[in-house]
């Protein structure tokens, strides 16, 4: 299944949830277009176009949207974060990050924080309420391209434009970890739903997988023809799926670190792919603005 | 009458012995060791007399060099040149076509610009400094929202380059705002100014209108108005570029 033209132009981001309260599933996209698009994925497994959000005066780097599935979040190079209610279409609130304090976004598991990463390696978290810089995370590195939250809530994870992966221990607030698995930068990280694990993609065409609690190396990946874009782990916990800009997005076992299935439907760099709640279907988005929705393998 | 006409064996004229002597030595003296396969051709081969000193790749550099040295000293014609040489021998070298869309931009061909630009962008589209030059030959022919979609491209492979945030995309939208805010102006005037008014015609205040109605100062009879704004659009100079969105 698949919608070949989403968006005017190439497609950066996207997030897949599911509306706790009507049961809907949501597939929100953002892209070099300046828009924001929140998709319903029917019973009859078709895509529908539910809103277009405008506002942002750039393109979109990243979306995503809160584990209740009621609330999308997107930041833009326009320094701006935008929160938007997925139901109404409306824009609740919209927050000055300030000049690039706004690149990859990620809602907290309890839906209070945003955080994002920036310019100077600092993790900014924005009150979801309040609309205000609450706390910021000094990783002391580069540029933070990536960043994820453990869906337990007790970690961040962020990558750098030079390699360095940190991680924070959200308890304490303090840098718990710094990896220093690969050289070129993170462009997507993402926890496994035990928070166990965490899994990192890089622009050496590698994917690695971490044990979160003693930062031992668990895996070297390879596969990809180059840059891994982006990573994101499958609700079941034991695959997950990365994209890449050699144009395809392949389904891994974390287990046996071997990849299941590699599909070959975009025809440009795939900037990222996500599951759905349930981990039956996947969604990924490239550069040729398309959007694609896959039943997982296995 | 006999009719005349050549009538010679083809040969005739060679002597015999000549002949066979020449085929003696032309005959194809057959090796043993040949004709069964265990002759090393390559140590039979003859070696070429003169030693290539450079392969493709190591000719194309130099010849990138050259060009880049040609275009440091503002020679942009002659480095372009050196340039093609080059991408005769690497045909696929996205650096050589990004360099080339700078040197046309430096010397104004700005349709040449883009299209090295584009190809840059082809051949390595992660590349972020292809995308930054796209932008900026973009923005020669005064396309600034296709340009400012190049630089959101460039920013967004590689976001840590403070000069391609400031100098490319920021530069870039303050000029769109720039001029959505002229062309609110200019729209604005125009309301207040192609107001019609209806007064009479015999009235003093109906010939004041008359006259004034550009705005400008008071013409006199027989003047027209038109003549002028078409004088201000020949003084346009030849390399003006039009700015569109």
């Amino acid at each position: 299944m698949s919608t070949r033209k989403a968006h005017e132009d190439s497609l950066w981001s996207c997030a897949w949830a599911k509306n706790e309260r009507d049961g809907s599933e949501n597939i929100v996209t953002g892209g070099v277009d300046d828009l924001v698009k929140i998709w319903k994925w029917t019973s009859g497994e078709k895509l529908e176009l539910r809103h277009t959000l405008e506002g942002h005066q750039l393109g979109v780097v990243s979306v995503d949207i809160n584990p209740q599935g009621t609330m999308a979040a997107s930041s833009s190079l326009d320094s701006h974060i935008r929160l938007w209610d997925v139901e109404a279409g409306k824009q609740i609130k919209t927050v000055d990050a300030g000049p690039v304090d706004a690149w990859t976004i990620s809602f907290s598991p309890d839906s209070r924080f945003l955080a994002t990463g920036s310019q100077t390696g600092k993790i900014n978290l924005f009150g979801v309420d309040s609309g205000k810089k609450e706390s910021s995370l000094d990783t002391r590195g580069k540029f933070t391209l990536s960043i994820a939250y453990s869906p337990d809530g007790k970690y961040i994870a962020c990558g750098a434009i030079d390699g360095i992966i940190n991680i924070f221990d959200m308890t304490t607030g303090k840098l718990l970890h710094t990896l220093e698995g690969h050289a070129m930068p993170i462009r997507g990280l993402c926890f496994s739903p035990d928070s166990q694990l965490l899994v990192t993609a890089s622009d050496d065409s590698h994917i690695k997988i971490y044990d979160v609690q003693h930062a031992n190396l668990a895996g070297t990946l390879s596969g990809h023809g180059s840059w891994v874009l982006n990573v994101a782990f499958s609700p079941d916990n034991t695959h997950f799926v990365s994209c890449s800009s050699d144009k395809t997005v392949k389904v891994w076992d974390a287990g046996s670190r071997q990849c299941v299935h590699t599909f070959l439907d975009h025809t440009d760099q795939v900037w990222c792919a996500k599951y759905n709640s349930t981990g039956t279907k996947i969604v990924s988005v490239s550069e040729d603005r398309a959007v694609h929705i896959y039943d997982s393998p296995a | 009458m006999t009719s005349f006409g050549w009538k010679r064996k083809i040969g005739a004229t060679v002597s015999k012995t000549a002949s066979k002597v020449f085929e003696e030595n032309s005959h194809d003296d057959v090796d043993v060791s040949i004709a069964s396969g265990d002759v090393d051709w390559i140590s039979l081969v003859q070696r070429p007399k003169v030693m290539r000193l450079e392969d493709a790749a190591a000719k194309s550099q130099r010849l990138v060099q050259e060009g880049v040295t040609l275009a440091e000293s503002e020679r942009y014609w002659e480095a372009s040149r050196k340039w093609d040489e080059a991408l005769q021998l690497t045909p696929l070298d996205e650096k050589i076509y990004e360099m080339k869309a700078q040197a046309y931009m430096q010397l104004n061909e700005v349709l040449p610009a883009l299209n090295a630009a584009k190809h840059a962008v082809e051949l390595n589209a992660l590349w972020w400094t292809a995308h930054q030059t796209l932008g900026r030959t973009h923005l020669g022919l005064g396309e600034v929202r296709m340009a400012i979609k190049c630089f959101c491209r460039a920013v967004h492979l590689y976001p840590a380059c403070e000069e391609l945030w400031e100098e490319d995309l920021r530069w870039a939208v303050s000029l769109l705002t720039k001029r959505t805010a002229v062309q609110n102006e200019i729209r604005e005037r125009l309301e207040t100014l192609e107001q019609p008014r209806i007064v009479e015609l015999d009235s003093d205040e109906g010939r004041a209108v008359d006259v004034r109605r550009r705005g400008g100062p008071p013409l006199a009879d027989g003047d027209d108005v038109s003549d002028t704004t078409a004088t201000t659009l020949n003084c346009l100079p030849a390399n003006y570029i039009v700015m569109r969105d």
